[in-house]
């Protein structure tokens, strides 16, 4: 499954915009302010619509933002369409918060007239299950279309003939699949190393967050060491990647793990006190580059981000992977393998990067490139290199490209600041 | 009066190139303490119209002997030829080569399977039962039987991988399987192998 087009309206910068985009990687080029942060936070707002809420808030559309978004999936030919109604509301980090959404479907293989509105709880397996539940805030909201308010059992009831079954609950899942496994890699995420802790606590194989301005840097350590404990052929794969047979940034990697004895007391009427013990663990990583052993406190700000990069793109199971800015701290020649690294890995996940290195853009073709502006009465546009340029214009460009050099030294010299 | 040591300039499509190349000239000559330097940026057209300059440099860094490598991508490996020596037209370095691998210069690594399994640490040699050069995209198909042969444990990055297949191949075997890189055997050993 992919992501075949896009639109979002009334989010952020985007008042109103459409993109295609491609099966394997697409970039997003603009000046600062033009709002390719925004585009990829509109598009990982699929991600989030698609974690469990079950609750709906009241007077959702006077106190909080309303965005709306339209996607078209694409699976084995099939196409999927999605229209969505989003409230949501910022948080004092700028991250958006859902409050609530409503969903509108149309699959190309059932009913393609009509749009169906399914709450994205019903697109877990769970739903198949004897002990799914809907809260009866959901089940009264649920519509079908032209507007006629149905029934819980309705829709339980549409989930159950044959055709639906048979047609659409495989895509539900599908699509459901997909959207969860949308991820986003930002290049602040990993920014100054040193606020990384030089351990991390688990406690009954948990991981203890135990400061929040660090909580990206050890969310990955912890993810790093789950891997390593696994040892699966993911992780294989990553180390081979980043070790000595791959780009050589780090020689070993090692956890250390301590347990730290922990217990709570607990008292009962009477005032008989029961003592309970549980697991604690310190876990230590240690990684060796050139002989020297290294708290990941110690990495420098390059090694740290590639290490994090790199780990989410061979070890993740994202179907659709977003990374703003994945030159940021980078050296050219370790950026040239990670770029090399996108492309290939972009044969199993959809990616988009935005970039405003024109080292990345020399690596990619105009198909690949969407040009993202600022536009006082329109807000961020987002088209195509092919659809922003006149036709002499792209003939230009690829003129350009076969004689004279390539796509990163055209941005440069100015070939994109005035289309 | 003592023979000059040879200092070989490289020009390239990219860094990668420029390694592995350095790799196969000290595999030629089993002596890796032969002066190498390159210049290369991103792809064939910059160095189309770089090249021309980047010898300039390369002579006044002292490169006794300029060797500019180019992959045919599937185009006239001729009229790559005579662009290239044109834009060299006034090349101070007077021992040169243009030498254009057939497709890419992963077809040269392929004629060593057991090179790649030594250079990328596989368990075992992959199996190319094929003609090297007339593989269409020798650089996927090398990502190809890298991801099998290592049951998808491994990565193929050229920009790393290259080199280190390189400094591990058999020149005897490109020698017999590839017909495009005797000019360059002869141009190294004619004007490094003392």
């Amino acid at each position: 499954m992919n992501l075949k087009t896009f639109d979002v309206h009334s989010y952020r910068s985007c008042q109103s915009v459409k993109f295609p985009l491609n099966r394997d990687l697409t970039g997003l080029i603009g000046i600062n302010g033009s709002g390719k942060t925004n585009v990829l936070n509109s598009i990982f707002l699929l991600r989030k619509i698609s974690e469990f809420r079950f609750k709906y808030a009241n007077n959702r559309d006077t106190e909080y933002n309303t965005c709306k978004i339209g996607a078209v999936f694409e699976h084995n030919g099939i196409s999927i369409q999605l229209k969505a109604t989003i409230y949501l509301e910022m948080d004092e980090r700028n991250n958006d918060e859902i409050i609530s959404s409503d969903f509108k479907w149309k699959f190309s293989n059932y009913n393609s007239k009509e749009w169906l509105t399914i709450p994205i709880e019903f697109f877990s397996n769970q739903f198949n299950s004897s002990s799914f539940h809907l809260p009866v805030s959901i089940r009264s909201n649920i519509r079908f279309s032209k507007g006629s308010r149905g029934s819980f059992f309705e829709i339980y009831k549409l989930f159950h003939t044959k055709e639906f079954k048979k047609n659409v609950q495989p895509l539900l899942h599908e699509v459901f699949e997909f959207i969860n496994g949308i991820n986003y890699y930002s290049a602040t995420q990993f920014s100054d190393p040193g606020r990384c802790p030089v351990s991390i606590e688990l406690e009954e194989d948990r991981f203890r967050r135990r400061t929040h301005s660090s909580s990206g840097h050890e969310q990955f350590i912890f993810d790093l060491y789950n891997s390593h404990k696994q040892n699966d052929k993911e992780f294989i794969r990553y180390f081979n990647t980043i070790g000595k047979v791959g780009i050589g940034l780090i020689d070993e990697l090692s956890f250390e793990t301590l347990p730290i004895p922990s217990s709570t007391y607990k008292v009962r009427s009477g005032g008989q006190i029961k003592q309970k013990n549980f697991e604690r663990q310190l876990i230590v990583p240690i990684f060796t580059i050139n002989g020297k052993k290294l708290s990941p406190n110690q990495l420098s700000e390059g090694t740290f981000k590639t290490l994090a990069l790199l780990y989410y793109l061979i070890t993740d199971k994202s179907t659709l992977l977003l990374i703003e800015e994945p030159e940021v701290c980078i050296h050219h020649g370790l950026l040239d393998s990670i770029i090399k690294l996108l492309i290939s890995q972009s044969k199993h996940k959809q990616i988009i990067i935005s970039t405003h290195s024109d080292f990345v853009l020399d690596h990619l073709s105009p198909e690949n490139i969407l040009l993202v502006k600022y536009l006082e009465t329109k807000g961020t546009t987002v088209k195509q290199l092919s659809k922003s340029m006149s036709s002499d214009e792209y003939r230009a460009l690829k003129m350009y490209l076969k004689e004279s050099g390539n796509l990163g030294e055209y941005a440069r010299e100015g070939g994109f600041e005035y289309e | 009066m003592s023979k000059r040591k040879p200092r070989v300039g490289i020009i390239a499509e990219d860094r990668s190139d420029i390694e592995c190349v350095r790799a196969l000239i000290f595999r030629i000559t089993n002596d890796n303490k032969i002066g190498v330097d390159g210049m290369a940026k991103n792809g064939c057209t910059m160095l189309v119209r770089k090249c021309g300059h980047w010898a300039v440099n390369l002579h006044e860094k002292g490169c006794n002997l300029l060797i500019v490598i180019h992959d045919s991508d599937g185009k006239d490996p001729r009229a790559i030829h005579n662009r290239i020596e044109l834009a060299l037209h006034a090349c101070p370095i007077v021992k040169k080569i243009i030498t254009i691998p057939v497709e890419e210069i992963e077809a040269w690594l392929l004629a060593d399977p057991n090179a790649i399994k030594k250079g990328i640490n596989l368990d075992k040699i992959p199996k190319i039962n094929r003609n090297v050069e007339q593989i269409s995209s020798p650089k996927e198909f090398l990502e190809d039987i890298i991801d099998k042969t290592s049951n998808r444990e491994k990565i193929y990055i050229n920009s790393k991988h290259n080199a280190m297949i390189a400094r591990n191949i058999d020149i005897e075997k490109i020698k017999e399987k590839c017909p495009s890189f005797l000019p360059f055997l002869k141009f190294v050993q004619e004007n490094t192998v003392s």
